[in-house]
């Protein structure tokens, strides 16, 4: 029996392939139902954004049914399927699925999500059923790789999206109790996407969005539970905001130095951070010559970013070791499966020729009453169990798949 | 015996600290607790009917009092590196008032002077550890400042407490000291009397005193001024410096005085 990993992602495929090959949560039963009716035993079926990947386990390689199955499904010729497809069987699918599972397979090494997608595709194929033994083995244990590598290894430590380094750096200035107000000026898309981030750590805290048409604040704020204002409170906003997150558009940097000086003046020293998405900024630069505030712009965050990708694809190194003793472990626990599946088929073999030889005997032997019928069966049975024991210990105990299918020449002829 | 429960107290959270969800399993604020409980047990066991006071005695209150203070001032959030270094460094006083030899330094106490002065001793120490967790708490706020202004080197970072926990050390340290600076002046004199030394200034009484004058002063500038936060932790620093000289030079140098600089 083997496992089979068939897939294409955005190493191998382009985004509009990707997006041709992607199945929604709503084709997943209908695909695993294909795959069943062709014959594959186990299969589970992962679909991301990045990635489009097929688990089976076999009696064979099952890589043109997992292809054939896929192109016809999304009507796509196999030949276009084939140039960006990768294959992979046995312990590499292993090594495979919990490179995915762990994220050091992704396009933005250590990202969090890609271990809740992989346990959504799992539920879905156990929901159909169509993971086992085998499959559901296999997907728990890389469930335990990922989780470990995320808690042991730093690979999940640096921020890599500009809201992640702002809020990483908010918590840095204030804790996660010591944000009571956020304020936001521009009702802009990037100033919301920090906004989301920053709100999701530091939990529950006031909004303000500042905007110069209060209509357009008002549809943000109504979003977050805040409050909008105008222009015209903006100085009074600041004082009391910790953070202020900029998206405002304009030639002009609207928050000058004089302008922020006496605003902290009035804010007594506490702290003050500064997120200047806008380009031109908006916040002039000057301004973080000022103490007690925290000015950082776009080129700031995003330096920070490249800083930690660059950090998180050299960390990999510090990971193999998990995903090497994972491998290990399932390569162990795989090979003692075949070998239960032989020493099944070798037990009732010799059970099949004991019975048909015990018949025989007794056939000749018509004299004997029930008792001693019975005594010569288990006579012969325990014979046959304590000669069998040694050899099927042995086999028990060996791990590796050579080694399996010389017992089975050996017994089973 | 006290060296011993330490040690095995502090084995205790060294081991938390290599399990990831160490908060679960010990925090090291319960360590530093207990830390701070068995000191006072045995402190509370040695000076019970004290007739001689000797040095080994004095610096297991220091320990305490470092203890105590850090235990009052700090916020149970603040990162694992800061509450580790003090336990070492209270650990090596510990570890040196146990193996350096000990001596009497006062003998013949009675019941009500011994009280005095061990409670003078002690609340001094108070001041004093609040003293040096103001300075380490100033350096790190302005360390972290300079980082975060240069927008470089942030991963160096997250071994900082953030600066609003290290404004709050501060603040605290700053007002239980100014409290407990009063208190041990004031019975400072008292001990003077009992001993019959009215009057008489050394160094250690010109360290107090300038202590608690910045404290006053620090006090004043927090609770009535705009002042920022970073020029605060800058005048911290600036009146260490001040302090720790001006102790040095008294009490290393001659000075017109007799009684020790004044």
């Amino acid at each position: 029996m083997i496992i089979s990993n068939w897939g294409i992602n955005h190493n191998t495929a382009d985004v509009g392939l990707r997006e041709k090959v992607s199945i929604n949560p709503d084709e997943i039963p209908q695909l695993l139902n294909i795959l069943n009716e062709s014959g594959v035993a186990e299969s589970c079926i992962l679909s991301t954004c990045n990635r489009t990947e097929i688990y089976s386990y076999n009696q064979t390689q099952a890589e043109s049914t997992l292809i054939e199955a896929v192109a016809t499904f999304k009507n796509i010729p196999r030949d276009e399927l084939n140039e960006v497809s990768y294959f992979n069987h046995n312990m590499n699918a292993v090594n495979h699925l919990f490179r995915v599972t762990s994220s050091m397979d992704s396009m933005i090494i250590g990202e969090p999500e890609i271990l809740g997608q992989v346990k959504k595709a799992y539920s879905m194929a156990v929901e159909f059923g169509s993971v086992k033994k085998v499959l559901s083995a296999l997907f728990q244990r890389s469930f335990n790789i990922a989780k470990k590598i995320r808690t042991e290894t730093n690979i999940s430590t640096k921020p890599t999206s500009v809201g992640a380094v702002a809020t990483k750096l908010a918590l840095q200035i204030f804790g996660n109790s010591g944000v009571k107000e956020i304020l936001i000026l521009g009702a802009g898309q990037m100033a919301e996407v920090s906004l989301k981030n920053i709100m999701g750590q530091v939990g529950a805290c006031k909004v303000t969005i500042c905007n110069r048409t209060v209509e357009k604040a008002k549809q943000l704020a109504k979003a977050y539970g805040g409050s909008a204002i105008g222009f015209d409170d903006l100085d009074s906003a600041l004082c009391n905001a910790e953070i202020v997150i900029t998206s405002l558009g304009g030639d002009k940097a609207i928050l000058t130095h004089p302008r922020l000086q006496k605003i902290q003046r009035e804010r007594k020293g506490y702290p003050l951070f500064m997120i200047d998405l806008g380009v031109p900024r908006n916040i002039s630069p000057d301004c973080n010559q000022l103490d007690d505030i925290y000015i950082y712009d776009m080129d700031d965050l995003h330096n920070f970013v490249k800083e930690n990708k660059d950090y998180r694809n050299k960390i990999i190194v510090s990971c193999e070791p998990y995903l090497n003793e994972g491998i290990e472990e399932f390569n162990k626990w795989f090979s003692s499966l075949d070998n239960q599946i032989l020493i099944k088929d070798i037990v009732n073999k010799n059970q099949q020729i004991v019975d048909s030889e015990i018949t025989k005997s007794l056939k000749k032997l018509k004299n004997l009453n029930e008792n001693e019928q019975n005594e010569i069966k288990h006579l012969v049975e325990r014979v046959l169990k304590k000669s069998m024991h040694q050899p099927i210990h042995s086999l028990r105990n060996s791990s590796t798949e050579e080694k399996s299918i010389d017992w089975r020449k050996i017994f089973l002829g | 015996m006290l060296l011993a429960l330490y040690s095995i107290t502090t084995v205790f959270f060294l081991f938390g600290l290599k399990h990831k969800n160490s908060n679960k399993i010990l925090k090291e604020h319960q360590v530093l607790y207990l830390h701070t409980l068995i000191n006072a047990c045995i402190i509370a066991y040695t000076t019970h009917n004290m007739i001689y006071l000797y040095r080994s005695d004095i610096i297991h209150c220091l320990a305490l009092a470092m203890l105590l203070t850090y235990a009052i001032c700090s916020d149970k959030n603040i990162p694992k590196t800061i509450t580790l270094f003090f336990f070492f460094f209270t650990a090596l006083i510990v570890l040196l008032g146990t193996v350096l030899p000990d001596h009497n330094l006062l003998s013949d106490l009675n019941e009500g002077k011994a009280r005095t002065i061990f409670t003078h001793i002690f609340l001094a120490f108070i001041g004093y550890s609040s003293f040096i967790i103001l300075s380490i708490a100033s350096f790190l706020y302005l360390w972290e400042n300079k980082i975060l202004k240069s927008r470089q080197g942030l991963s160096k970072l997250k071994f900082f407490p953030n600066l609003v926990q290290l404004d709050q050390l501060q603040k605290r340290c700053l007002y239980i000291g100014i409290i407990v600076f009063t208190i041990a002046i004031g019975m400072g004199k008292m001990n003077q009397e009992n001993f019959g030394l009215e009057n008489q200034w050394g160094s250690k009484e010109v360290l107090a005193l300038m202590i608690w004058s910045l404290y006053l002063f620090l006090s004043i500038l927090r609770f009535f001024s705009n002042i920022q936060k970073h020029s605060i932790a800058l005048l911290n620093l600036i009146g260490l410096i001040l302090i720790l000289g001006s102790f040095f030079f008294l009490r290393f140098s001659n000075t017109l005085s007799a009684q020790g600089g004044l």
